[in-house]
Protein backbone atom coordinates (compact mmCIF):
# COMPACT_ATOMS: atom_id res chain seq x y z
CA UNK A 1 0.00 0.00 0.00
CA UNK A 2 2.85 2.08 1.00
CA UNK A 3 4.36 1.55 -2.25
CA UNK A 4 1.42 2.38 -4.11
CA UNK A 5 0.85 5.79 -2.20
CA UNK A 6 4.41 7.20 -2.91
CA UNK A 7 4.21 6.13 -6.54
CA UNK A 8 0.46 7.73 -6.80
CA UNK A 9 1.78 11.00 -4.84
CA UNK A 10 4.60 11.11 -7.90
CA UNK A 11 1.45 11.49 -10.88
CA UNK A 12 1.18 14.69 -12.44
CA UNK A 13 -2.77 15.72 -12.67
CA UNK A 14 -4.25 13.88 -15.28
CA UNK A 15 -2.08 10.99 -15.33
CA UNK A 16 -3.06 7.14 -13.97
CA UNK A 17 -0.86 4.58 -13.12
CA UNK A 18 -1.87 1.39 -14.39
CA UNK A 19 -0.48 -2.02 -13.46
CA UNK A 20 -1.82 -5.85 -13.09
CA UNK A 21 -2.66 -6.88 -9.42
CA UNK A 22 -3.61 -10.27 -7.83
CA UNK A 23 -7.40 -10.29 -6.74
CA UNK A 24 -6.00 -10.06 -3.37
CA UNK A 25 -4.30 -6.85 -3.66
CA UNK A 26 -6.60 -4.97 -5.89
CA UNK A 27 -9.39 -6.20 -2.79
CA UNK A 28 -7.06 -4.79 -0.35
CA UNK A 29 -4.55 -2.50 -1.62
CA UNK A 30 -5.98 -0.97 -4.05
CA UNK A 31 -9.50 -0.49 -3.63
CA UNK A 32 -9.02 1.59 -0.19
CA UNK A 33 -7.40 4.41 -2.52
CA UNK A 34 -11.04 4.80 -4.01
CA UNK A 35 -12.49 6.11 -0.48
CA UNK A 36 -9.34 8.31 0.23
CA UNK A 37 -9.57 10.94 -3.03
CA UNK A 38 -8.28 8.38 -5.78
CA UNK A 39 -10.41 6.91 -8.81
CA UNK A 40 -9.48 3.14 -9.24
CA UNK A 41 -10.94 0.64 -11.47
CA UNK A 42 -9.99 -2.74 -12.77
CA UNK A 43 -10.39 -5.33 -15.57
CA UNK A 44 -9.87 -8.90 -15.10
CA UNK A 45 -7.27 -10.10 -17.11
CA UNK A 46 -7.16 -13.69 -16.51
CA UNK A 47 -8.06 -15.67 -13.51
CA UNK A 48 -6.25 -14.00 -10.86
CA UNK A 49 -4.56 -11.50 -12.33
CA UNK A 50 -6.35 -7.61 -12.92
CA UNK A 51 -5.60 -4.72 -14.76
CA UNK A 52 -5.46 -2.00 -12.40
CA UNK A 53 -5.88 1.96 -13.16
CA UNK A 54 -5.49 4.58 -10.48
CA UNK A 55 -5.76 7.99 -11.12
CA UNK A 56 -6.22 11.34 -9.06
CA UNK B 1 -18.12 22.20 34.50
CA UNK B 2 -19.74 18.91 35.84
CA UNK B 3 -19.31 15.69 33.44
CA UNK B 4 -21.40 12.67 34.18
CA UNK B 5 -18.90 10.21 32.38
CA UNK B 6 -15.75 8.50 33.64
CA UNK B 7 -13.08 8.02 31.45
CA UNK B 8 -10.61 5.19 32.73
CA UNK B 9 -7.22 4.67 30.95
CA UNK B 10 -5.51 1.32 30.71
CA UNK B 11 -2.14 0.61 30.41
CA UNK B 12 -0.02 -2.66 30.08
CA UNK B 13 4.02 -2.81 29.97
CA UNK B 14 5.91 -5.90 29.67
CA UNK B 15 9.03 -4.56 28.00
CA UNK B 16 11.54 -2.76 29.47
CA UNK B 17 10.82 0.83 30.59
CA UNK B 18 13.67 3.42 29.49
CA UNK B 19 14.33 6.23 32.40
CA UNK B 20 13.19 8.56 29.38
CA UNK B 21 9.48 6.62 29.18
CA UNK B 22 9.11 6.55 32.41
CA UNK B 23 9.72 10.59 32.76
CA UNK B 24 7.44 11.53 29.79
CA UNK B 25 4.79 8.86 30.71
CA UNK B 26 4.47 9.72 34.60
CA UNK B 27 4.42 13.69 33.31
CA UNK B 28 1.59 13.43 30.83
CA UNK B 29 -0.40 11.19 33.06
CA UNK B 30 0.21 13.72 35.66
CA UNK B 31 -0.88 16.57 33.44
CA UNK B 32 -3.96 14.07 31.76
CA UNK B 33 -5.49 14.05 35.55
CA UNK B 34 -5.54 17.66 35.77
CA UNK B 35 -7.26 18.38 32.65
CA UNK B 36 -10.66 19.75 33.53
CA UNK B 37 -10.76 18.95 37.12
CA UNK B 38 -14.63 17.95 36.95
CA UNK B 39 -14.17 15.44 34.61
CA UNK B 40 -13.41 12.14 36.56
CA UNK B 41 -10.74 10.08 35.25
CA UNK B 42 -8.95 6.50 36.39
CA UNK B 43 -5.50 5.28 35.89
CA UNK B 44 -4.69 1.50 35.65
CA UNK B 45 -1.36 0.77 34.54
CA UNK B 46 -0.41 -3.36 34.32
CA UNK B 47 3.15 -4.34 34.92
CA UNK B 48 5.09 -7.59 34.05
CA UNK B 49 7.88 -9.00 32.72
CA UNK B 50 11.29 -7.24 32.09
CA UNK B 51 9.44 -3.71 33.25
CA UNK B 52 8.99 -4.90 36.74
CA UNK B 53 12.96 -3.70 37.24
CA UNK B 54 11.75 -0.01 36.44
CA UNK B 55 10.58 -0.37 40.07
CA UNK B 56 14.19 -1.18 41.72
CA UNK B 57 16.06 1.03 39.49
CA UNK B 58 16.91 3.84 41.14
CA UNK B 59 16.46 6.60 38.75
CA UNK B 60 12.68 5.42 37.82
CA UNK B 61 11.04 4.15 40.87
CA UNK B 62 10.68 7.54 42.21
CA UNK B 63 8.92 8.49 39.46
CA UNK B 64 6.64 5.28 39.90
CA UNK B 65 5.84 5.89 43.83
CA UNK B 66 5.00 9.67 42.79
CA UNK B 67 2.90 8.09 40.64
CA UNK B 68 1.11 6.01 42.68
CA UNK B 69 0.33 8.74 45.07
CA UNK B 70 -2.06 10.11 42.64
CA UNK B 71 -5.37 9.48 44.02
CA UNK B 72 -6.76 8.40 40.23
CA UNK B 73 -3.89 6.36 39.96
CA UNK B 74 -3.88 2.64 40.58
CA UNK B 75 -0.46 0.14 39.75
CA UNK B 76 -0.55 -3.45 39.30
CA UNK B 77 2.19 -5.60 39.71
CA UNK B 78 2.53 -9.04 38.06
CA UNK B 79 3.31 -10.89 41.76
CA UNK B 80 4.68 -13.78 40.16
CA UNK B 81 6.73 -12.59 37.68
CA UNK B 82 8.31 -10.15 40.36
CA UNK B 83 9.09 -13.50 42.23
CA UNK B 84 10.62 -14.91 39.24
CA UNK B 85 12.66 -11.99 38.68
CA UNK B 86 13.87 -11.78 42.38
CA UNK B 87 12.23 -8.40 43.04
CA UNK B 88 8.98 -9.56 45.26
CA UNK B 89 10.49 -8.06 48.74
CA UNK B 90 12.36 -5.02 47.66
CA UNK B 91 9.51 -3.65 45.37
CA UNK B 92 6.92 -4.58 48.47
CA UNK B 93 9.26 -2.95 50.76
CA UNK B 94 10.07 0.14 49.01
CA UNK B 95 6.85 0.74 46.82
CA UNK B 96 3.76 0.35 49.47
CA UNK B 97 1.60 2.40 46.84
CA UNK B 98 1.96 -0.38 43.90
CA UNK B 99 -0.59 -3.42 44.49
CA UNK B 100 1.19 -6.68 43.74
CA UNK B 101 -1.10 -9.69 43.06
CA UNK B 102 -0.81 -12.89 44.99
CA UNK B 103 1.09 -16.03 44.46
CA UNK B 104 -1.64 -17.46 41.36
CA UNK B 105 0.55 -20.11 39.11
CA UNK B 106 1.21 -17.29 36.92
CA UNK B 107 -2.16 -16.39 36.42
CA UNK B 108 -4.14 -14.21 38.82
CA UNK B 109 -2.52 -10.97 37.37
CA UNK B 110 -3.99 -11.58 34.30
CA UNK B 111 -7.31 -12.72 35.30
CA UNK B 112 -7.35 -9.17 37.09
CA UNK B 113 -6.03 -7.87 33.78
CA UNK B 114 -8.83 -9.26 31.95
CA UNK B 115 -11.55 -8.63 34.68
CA UNK B 116 -10.54 -4.54 34.80
CA UNK B 117 -10.50 -4.45 30.85
CA UNK B 118 -13.99 -6.52 30.24
CA UNK B 119 -15.64 -4.16 33.13
CA UNK B 120 -14.18 -0.57 31.07
CA UNK B 121 -15.02 -2.02 27.35
CA UNK B 122 -18.32 -2.79 29.17
CA UNK B 123 -20.51 -5.71 27.34
CA UNK B 124 -17.78 -6.43 25.46
CA UNK B 125 -17.31 -9.95 24.01
CA UNK B 126 -13.97 -10.44 23.25
CA UNK B 127 -10.58 -9.77 23.82
CA UNK B 128 -7.51 -9.65 21.72
CA UNK B 129 -3.83 -9.54 21.38
CA UNK B 130 -1.27 -8.14 18.87
CA UNK B 131 1.60 -10.27 18.54
CA UNK B 132 4.64 -8.72 17.46
CA UNK B 133 7.67 -10.97 19.36
CA UNK B 134 8.55 -14.18 18.13
CA UNK B 135 8.63 -17.46 20.49
CA UNK B 136 11.49 -18.56 22.66
CA UNK B 137 13.46 -15.32 22.10
CA UNK B 138 10.97 -13.28 23.46
CA UNK B 139 8.97 -14.35 26.61
CA UNK B 140 5.85 -11.77 25.47
CA UNK B 141 4.30 -14.88 23.73
CA UNK B 142 4.04 -16.73 27.24
CA UNK B 143 2.09 -13.45 28.53
CA UNK B 144 -0.05 -13.49 25.13
CA UNK B 145 -0.87 -17.10 26.36
CA UNK B 146 -1.97 -15.85 29.62
CA UNK B 147 -4.02 -12.50 28.36
CA UNK B 148 -5.99 -14.77 26.20
CA UNK B 149 -6.44 -17.94 28.46
CA UNK B 150 -7.22 -15.28 31.01
CA UNK B 151 -9.88 -14.26 28.16
CA UNK B 152 -11.11 -17.88 27.70
CA UNK B 153 -11.84 -18.44 31.12
CA UNK B 154 -13.83 -15.57 31.90
CA UNK B 155 -15.88 -16.16 28.51
CA UNK B 156 -14.74 -13.66 25.87
CA UNK B 157 -13.86 -15.30 22.86
CA UNK B 158 -9.93 -14.48 22.26
CA UNK B 159 -8.79 -12.91 19.14
CA UNK B 160 -4.75 -13.25 18.09
CA UNK B 161 -3.12 -10.84 15.12
CA UNK B 162 0.54 -11.95 14.75
CA UNK B 163 2.40 -9.13 12.75
CA UNK B 164 6.11 -8.59 12.12
CA UNK B 165 8.34 -11.23 14.32
CA UNK B 166 5.04 -12.70 16.12
CA UNK B 167 4.52 -14.30 12.73
CA UNK B 168 7.00 -17.25 13.89
CA UNK B 169 4.58 -18.29 16.74
CA UNK B 170 2.64 -19.97 13.74
CA UNK B 171 5.25 -22.48 12.41
CA UNK B 172 4.12 -25.78 12.85
CA UNK B 173 6.35 -28.88 14.11
CA UNK B 174 7.71 -26.34 17.54
CA UNK B 175 9.17 -28.68 19.92
CA UNK B 176 11.31 -27.00 23.03
CA UNK B 177 12.97 -28.99 25.66
CA UNK B 178 13.07 -26.19 28.06
CA UNK B 179 9.97 -23.97 27.38
CA UNK B 180 6.07 -23.76 27.20
CA UNK B 181 6.01 -24.70 23.35
CA UNK B 182 3.59 -22.07 22.14
CA UNK B 183 2.49 -23.12 18.46
CA UNK B 184 1.00 -26.22 20.08
CA UNK B 185 -0.71 -23.68 22.94
CA UNK B 186 -1.69 -21.48 20.34
CA UNK B 187 -3.85 -24.53 18.67
CA UNK B 188 -4.88 -25.50 21.96
CA UNK B 189 -6.81 -22.48 22.88
CA UNK B 190 -8.13 -22.03 19.59
CA UNK B 191 -9.46 -25.37 19.45
CA UNK B 192 -10.86 -24.91 23.17
CA UNK B 193 -12.55 -21.47 22.54
CA UNK B 194 -14.42 -22.93 19.73
CA UNK B 195 -15.47 -26.07 20.90
CA UNK B 196 -16.94 -23.86 23.79
CA UNK B 197 -19.23 -21.91 21.33
CA UNK B 198 -16.73 -18.71 21.28
CA UNK B 199 -15.99 -17.44 18.40
CA UNK B 200 -12.02 -17.46 18.28
CA UNK B 201 -10.27 -15.17 15.60
CA UNK B 202 -6.60 -15.83 15.18
CA UNK B 203 -4.89 -14.29 12.27
CA UNK B 204 -1.62 -13.51 10.83
CA UNK B 205 -0.67 -10.93 8.46
CA UNK B 206 0.06 -11.82 4.64
CA UNK B 207 2.82 -9.79 4.29
CA UNK B 208 4.70 -10.73 6.94
CA UNK B 209 4.09 -14.49 6.25
CA UNK B 210 4.76 -14.02 2.88
CA UNK B 211 8.49 -12.19 3.81
CA UNK B 212 9.29 -15.41 6.51
CA UNK B 213 8.12 -18.24 4.18
CA UNK B 214 4.76 -19.10 5.98
CA UNK B 215 2.45 -17.82 3.05
CA UNK B 216 3.95 -19.43 -0.76
CA UNK B 217 3.01 -19.01 -4.20
CA UNK B 218 1.66 -22.12 -5.76
CA UNK B 219 2.89 -22.14 -9.20
CA UNK B 220 -0.16 -24.62 -10.25
CA UNK B 221 -2.55 -22.24 -8.85
CA UNK B 222 -1.44 -18.85 -9.37
CA UNK B 223 -2.42 -18.17 -5.58
CA UNK B 224 -0.29 -18.26 -2.49
CA UNK B 225 -1.02 -20.73 0.23
CA UNK B 226 0.07 -21.28 4.02
CA UNK B 227 2.95 -23.56 4.27
CA UNK B 228 4.26 -24.96 7.72
CA UNK B 229 2.10 -23.00 9.63
CA UNK B 230 -0.56 -24.57 12.15
CA UNK B 231 -4.10 -25.02 10.65
CA UNK B 232 -5.85 -23.17 13.70
CA UNK B 233 -4.05 -19.73 12.23
CA UNK B 234 -5.42 -18.25 9.39
CA UNK B 235 -3.21 -15.59 7.41
CA UNK B 236 -4.96 -12.77 5.90
CA UNK B 237 -4.41 -9.40 4.43
CA UNK B 238 -3.38 -6.83 7.31
CA UNK B 239 -6.60 -5.00 6.15
CA UNK B 240 -8.66 -7.82 6.69
CA UNK B 241 -6.90 -7.64 10.68
CA UNK B 242 -7.21 -3.89 10.89
CA UNK B 243 -11.09 -4.46 10.56
CA UNK B 244 -10.95 -5.80 13.72
CA UNK B 245 -9.60 -2.59 14.81
CA UNK B 246 -13.31 -0.89 14.26
CA UNK B 247 -14.65 -2.68 17.11
CA UNK B 248 -15.51 -2.06 20.83
CA UNK B 249 -12.99 -4.43 22.56
CA UNK B 250 -9.80 -4.35 23.97
CA UNK B 251 -6.68 -5.04 22.32
CA UNK B 252 -3.58 -5.71 24.14
CA UNK B 253 0.31 -5.64 22.76
CA UNK B 254 3.40 -5.76 24.19
CA UNK B 255 3.28 -2.00 25.18
CA UNK B 256 -0.39 -0.86 24.84
CA UNK B 257 -2.91 1.11 26.45
CA UNK B 258 -6.73 1.41 26.63
CA UNK B 259 -8.89 4.77 27.50
CA UNK B 260 -12.66 4.57 27.20
CA UNK B 261 -15.05 6.89 28.06
CA UNK B 262 -17.88 5.90 30.07
CA UNK B 263 -21.15 7.92 29.93
CA UNK B 264 -24.70 7.17 29.92
CA UNK B 265 -25.01 7.90 26.19
CA UNK B 266 -21.83 6.77 25.29
CA UNK B 267 -21.45 5.43 21.74
CA UNK B 268 -20.33 2.16 21.38
CA UNK B 269 -20.88 2.03 17.63
CA UNK B 270 -18.39 4.72 17.14
CA UNK B 271 -14.46 3.13 15.45
CA UNK B 272 -11.52 3.36 18.73
CA UNK B 273 -9.53 6.08 17.31
CA UNK B 274 -5.73 4.85 17.06
CA UNK B 275 -2.65 6.51 18.61
CA UNK B 276 0.87 4.52 17.31
CA UNK B 277 4.21 5.69 19.54
CA UNK B 278 7.00 5.20 16.93
CA UNK B 279 9.77 4.20 19.36
CA UNK B 280 12.54 2.79 17.46
CA UNK B 281 15.55 4.38 15.40
CA UNK B 282 14.11 3.59 11.37
CA UNK B 283 16.18 0.98 9.81
CA UNK B 284 17.61 -1.15 12.66
CA UNK B 285 14.66 -2.96 13.11
CA UNK B 286 11.02 -3.34 11.17
CA UNK B 287 9.47 -1.66 14.08
CA UNK B 288 9.18 1.69 12.16
CA UNK B 289 7.81 0.24 9.28
CA UNK B 290 5.59 -2.10 10.63
CA UNK B 291 4.39 0.65 12.86
CA UNK B 292 3.91 3.10 10.19
CA UNK B 293 2.17 0.38 7.54
CA UNK B 294 -0.17 -0.35 10.38
CA UNK B 295 -0.89 3.08 10.76
CA UNK B 296 -1.63 3.83 7.12
CA UNK B 297 -3.80 0.89 6.55
CA UNK B 298 -5.96 2.07 9.54
CA UNK B 299 -6.54 5.75 8.75
CA UNK B 300 -6.81 4.37 4.73
CA UNK B 301 -9.85 2.03 6.28
CA UNK B 302 -11.35 5.66 7.80
CA UNK B 303 -10.31 4.90 11.21
CA UNK B 304 -8.55 8.76 12.92
CA UNK B 305 -5.24 7.64 13.40
CA UNK B 306 -2.23 9.47 15.15
CA UNK B 307 1.54 8.61 14.66
CA UNK B 308 3.68 10.27 17.41
CA UNK B 309 7.58 9.76 16.92
CA UNK B 310 9.13 9.46 20.76
CA UNK B 311 12.25 8.58 22.12
CA UNK B 312 14.54 6.91 19.43
CA UNK B 313 11.81 7.08 16.86
CA UNK B 314 12.75 10.62 16.13
CA UNK B 315 15.52 9.93 14.58
CA UNK B 316 13.24 8.72 11.47
CA UNK B 317 12.67 12.82 11.30
CA UNK B 318 16.42 13.63 11.47
CA UNK B 319 18.64 14.52 8.40
CA UNK B 320 18.06 13.56 4.94
CA UNK B 321 17.91 9.61 4.25
CA UNK B 322 18.98 8.49 1.40
CA UNK B 323 18.91 4.39 -0.16
CA UNK B 324 21.53 3.18 -1.49
CA UNK B 325 21.03 2.04 -5.72
CA UNK B 326 20.22 -1.80 -4.99
CA UNK B 327 19.41 -1.68 -0.59
CA UNK B 328 15.88 -2.76 -0.57
CA UNK B 329 14.93 -0.81 2.29
CA UNK B 330 11.82 1.35 2.57
CA UNK B 331 13.18 5.62 3.11
CA UNK B 332 11.12 6.39 5.89
CA UNK B 333 11.11 9.97 5.62
CA UNK B 334 9.64 8.97 1.72
CA UNK B 335 6.83 7.40 3.49
CA UNK B 336 5.85 9.86 5.49
CA UNK B 337 5.78 12.79 3.63
CA UNK B 338 3.83 10.89 0.57
CA UNK B 339 1.55 9.97 3.25
CA UNK B 340 0.88 13.50 4.93
CA UNK B 341 -2.14 14.12 3.02
CA UNK B 342 -4.15 11.48 4.13
CA UNK B 343 -7.57 12.71 6.08
CA UNK B 344 -7.48 10.18 8.69
CA UNK B 345 -3.45 10.34 9.22
CA UNK B 346 -1.87 12.78 11.58
CA UNK B 347 1.72 12.94 12.09
CA UNK B 348 3.63 14.98 15.41
CA UNK B 349 7.28 14.40 17.01
CA UNK B 350 8.06 14.40 20.38
CA UNK B 351 9.69 17.76 21.30
CA UNK B 352 11.37 16.39 24.54
CA UNK B 353 13.02 13.59 22.85
CA UNK B 354 14.70 15.82 20.26
CA UNK B 355 15.54 18.38 22.74
CA UNK B 356 17.23 14.98 24.92
CA UNK B 357 19.36 14.15 21.47
CA UNK B 358 19.92 17.58 20.59
CA UNK B 359 18.41 17.46 17.18
CA UNK B 360 15.99 18.70 15.22
CA UNK B 361 12.86 17.82 12.15
CA UNK B 362 14.11 17.58 8.64
CA UNK B 363 13.27 20.83 6.84
CA UNK B 364 11.33 19.17 4.48
CA UNK B 365 9.19 17.42 7.25
CA UNK B 366 8.67 20.90 9.59
CA UNK B 367 4.93 20.36 8.60
CA UNK B 368 5.14 17.09 11.30
CA UNK B 369 3.58 19.58 14.83
CA UNK B 370 6.11 18.92 17.81
CA UNK B 371 4.74 18.58 20.75
CA UNK B 372 5.23 18.64 24.77
CA UNK B 373 3.84 16.40 27.24
CA UNK B 374 1.41 18.49 28.42
CA UNK B 375 0.31 18.76 24.79
CA UNK B 376 0.41 15.04 24.63
CA UNK B 377 -2.06 14.92 27.72
CA UNK B 378 -4.01 16.88 25.85
CA UNK B 379 -4.03 14.32 23.12
CA UNK B 380 -4.68 11.88 25.01
CA UNK B 381 -7.59 12.41 27.78
CA UNK B 382 -8.55 16.44 26.06
CA UNK B 383 -10.56 15.14 23.39
CA UNK B 384 -14.18 13.70 23.31
CA UNK B 385 -13.55 9.98 21.94
CA UNK B 386 -15.40 7.39 23.49
CA UNK B 387 -12.26 5.01 22.82
CA UNK B 388 -8.89 5.39 22.14
CA UNK B 389 -6.26 2.34 21.86
CA UNK B 390 -2.40 2.81 21.93
CA UNK B 391 0.13 1.44 20.57
CA UNK B 392 4.06 1.29 20.85
CA UNK B 393 6.01 0.33 18.08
Amino acid sequence: MIKLKILLNKLTPGDTLTFFATREQVDNTCAPFSSNGYQVAWDQEAENRYLVRIGK
Amino acid sequence: MEHSSIQSSTFFFSTPLSHERINWYTECIASGAGIEPGQKRAFTVFITGDALFSFVDAQSREAWNALSEVPSVQIVADGDELRLHGLGDSVGAASPGITITERGAGTLFWGQLVSHLSSEWKGTKKAAFLLCHPPYMSRIPVHMLRFLSGAHAAGLSPELYAYLDGLHNIHNGQRPSEFENIGRAIATLARKSGESGKDPWFAACSRCATARGYFQMNPGTGYCEPASSIDEMTIRPLKEILSRFSGYYPILSHTSGEIVKHAETSDQDTRPRLIIFITNPPYGTEWTFGGLSLALATAMEGIPTTVIFIEHGVYSLYGTHEVPPNDKVFNVQEMVAATLDIPSLCYLVHAPSLERRGIGVEEHLTGIREVQNDDLAQILWGQDNSATRILFF
